[in-house]
């Protein structure tokens, strides 16, 4: 006796990177922001929310605007006078552009990490300490010591400078130098931390140390990160947008962007095929 | 999109790539046909050729991989290049394994040509090849052609050469029952039909592999296995 079943093959499709694109609450939204330069359009219309404790990277082609975004986001721009910046951008839900905003206040809130390190001609300790003075943070030499101490720790400086807290902030590596900048960025406890091309001066091994120093400072910040490396936004972003001409191409996490881009523009730039 | 990578030598790169893997294939489907052609013509000098041949689709196996080794350490592949690269791999060794398969069939058939012969499987046995050989020539153009739709056509396939293996087996017991001593015989001629189902199994593989390459999704199959080989029993 022989019994064969019935059969059937059913097919579907899955993604396995499958993922809601963004689901981390956003600590910054930013709808309809567009920013021209003498009537010349250099962002249109972009829609991107920042997640909270989560590095975002922002990628695409020299004069795509994602530097421009990015520096909407602390008002950086204010300080071009040519510079028009239109739409809504909130942190924890406010306007940063509404008129009762103070401007110092925000880039409290929101620190800022340059391309070039640049540390002030003083000491390293005056460097880091610097903020937490002008802001007032500190009510005691104690405190500002602990500051100082605490902020070059995070920036995985200390063990490096502790002997020599009063020499040059110039006096340090390129990658020192960087580390630097960011411990006294995050001296003053900000909430968000604007890092542009942090690493494009760094030599391979500084740039590790500044990518695993991104990935500790997730924990407490939350971070959006500009760079020209994809290999770098690849190591360390939760989210990736692409720019290309203005525009914001495509936004999603990281792991699927660079395994499964949904746009041809994106999979075009990544891959190493726009001209 | 445009096809091509600012770097000219990538595209090269990933272009002899995709030339090894269907040449790979090509070569898997004739030791496939040759070996089903030395069973059921007896031809034993054919079935020594399928067997020393097989040594060309390992070393095209090495060759695949450390090309692709070669492309992850020096370019950094991504999205549809970095799918394109882990599903070469992965399609690699399939059509290796292919090839293990039809080498074994002519071992096989090199050791049945010394026993009372088995000629009333002739049919099936092209049947189910040709069912085969079909599965790997279509899946071969929809990896040439990165065509999703052809690739899921050919896991629509698999679901015959099951039913024919199927069939087969039944009909390789039933003759076992009738006079044991076919039964050396009829058992290689039942690991022969279970190599070449197999063989689909790997075309189905690839087919997977190759709509993953397109889509950037993997197929979620409720495998429901048209081979009901396993189950049978007949008393």
């Amino acid at each position: 006796m022989v019994e064969i079943m019935d059969t059937y093959i059913e097919i579907k499709s899955v993604n396995v990177m499958a993922t809601t694109d963004n689901p981390t609450p956003p600590k910054m939204t930013t709808k309809n922001v567009s920013v021209s330069y003498d009537n010349n359009r250099a962002l249109k219309n972009v829609h991107l929310n920042i997640a909270e404790n989560r590095v975002t990277a922002l990628i695409g082609p020299s004069g795509c605007g994602k530097t421009t975004y990015l520096r909407c986001l602390n008002r950086m721009n204010d300080l071009i006078a040519t510079c028009k910046v239109e739409g809504e951008i909130k942190l924890g839900g406010h306007d940063i552009y509404a008129r009762d905003v103070d401007v110092e206040v925000l880039r409290r809130r929101i620190g800022m990490v340059f391309q070039k390190a640049n540390p002030f001609p003083k000491s390293i300790f005056d460097n880091v300490a610097y903020g937490p003075r002008i802001h007032g943070l500190a009510n005691s030499k104690e405190e500002l010591d602990a500051i100082v101490q605490k902020s070059l720790r995070r920036a995985g400086l200390l063990d490096e400078v502790e002997n020599r807290l009063n020499a040059s902030g110039t006096s340090l590596s390129g990658g020192q130098q960087q580390r630097l900048c960011i411990a006294r960025a995050i001296a003053i406890e900000p909430e968000v931390i604007l890092m542009d091309e942090p690493c494009s001066a760094l030599d391979p091994i500084a740039t590790a140390k500044i990518e695993e120093l991104i990935n500790e400072l997730k924990e407490r910040y939350t971070i959006v990160i500009v760079t020209h490396s994809m290999q770098q936004a690849a190591r360390v972003s939760d989210y990736t947008a692409y720019f290309h001409l203005g525009e914001l191409v495509e936004q999603g996490e990281t792991n699927r962007i660079f395994t499964a881009p949904k746009n041809s523009k994106t999979e075009a730039y990544i891959t190493g095929r726009i001209g | 999109m445009p096809k091509e990578h600012i770097v000219q030598a990538y595209d090269a790169e990933l272009g002899n790539l995709e030339k090894m893997i269907v040449e790979m294939g090509e070569r898997a489907r004739l030791q496939l046909d040759q070996s089903i052609t030395s069973l059921v013509e007896h031809d034993v000098a054919l079935a020594r050729t399928v067997v020393a041949d097989d040594i060309f689709i390992d070393q095209l196996e090495l060759e695949v991989a450390t090309r692709a080794t070669q492309i992850f350490a020096l370019r950094q592949p991504v999205a549809d290049d970095l799918r394109s690269i882990v599903a070469a791999l992965k399609i690699s060794s399939d059509l290796e394994r292919i090839g293990d398969h039809a080498k074994n069939i002519s071992k096989r058939t090199i050791t049945l040509t010394k026993m009372p012969l088995v000629s009333e499987f002739g049919n099936s046995l092209r049947r189910i090849h040709a069912l085969v050989d079909n599965m790997i020539h279509d899946v071969l153009e929809a990896y040439r052609g990165r065509d999703a739709k052809k690739a899921l056509a050919v896991l629509a396939q698999d679901t015959e050469v099951d039913k024919i293996y199927t069939s087969l087996f039944r009909e390789i017991l039933t003759y076992m029952m009738e006079d044991p001593k076919n039964i050396t015989a009829l058992t290689h001629l039942l690991f022969i039909a279970k190599n070449i189902e197999r063989i689909g199994d790997h075309a189905t593989n690839i087919a997977e592999q190759v709509y993953y390459v397109k889509t950037g999704h993997y197929i979620e199959r409720d495998r429901e296995k048209a081979d009901q080989a396993i189950s049978i029993i007949i008393e």
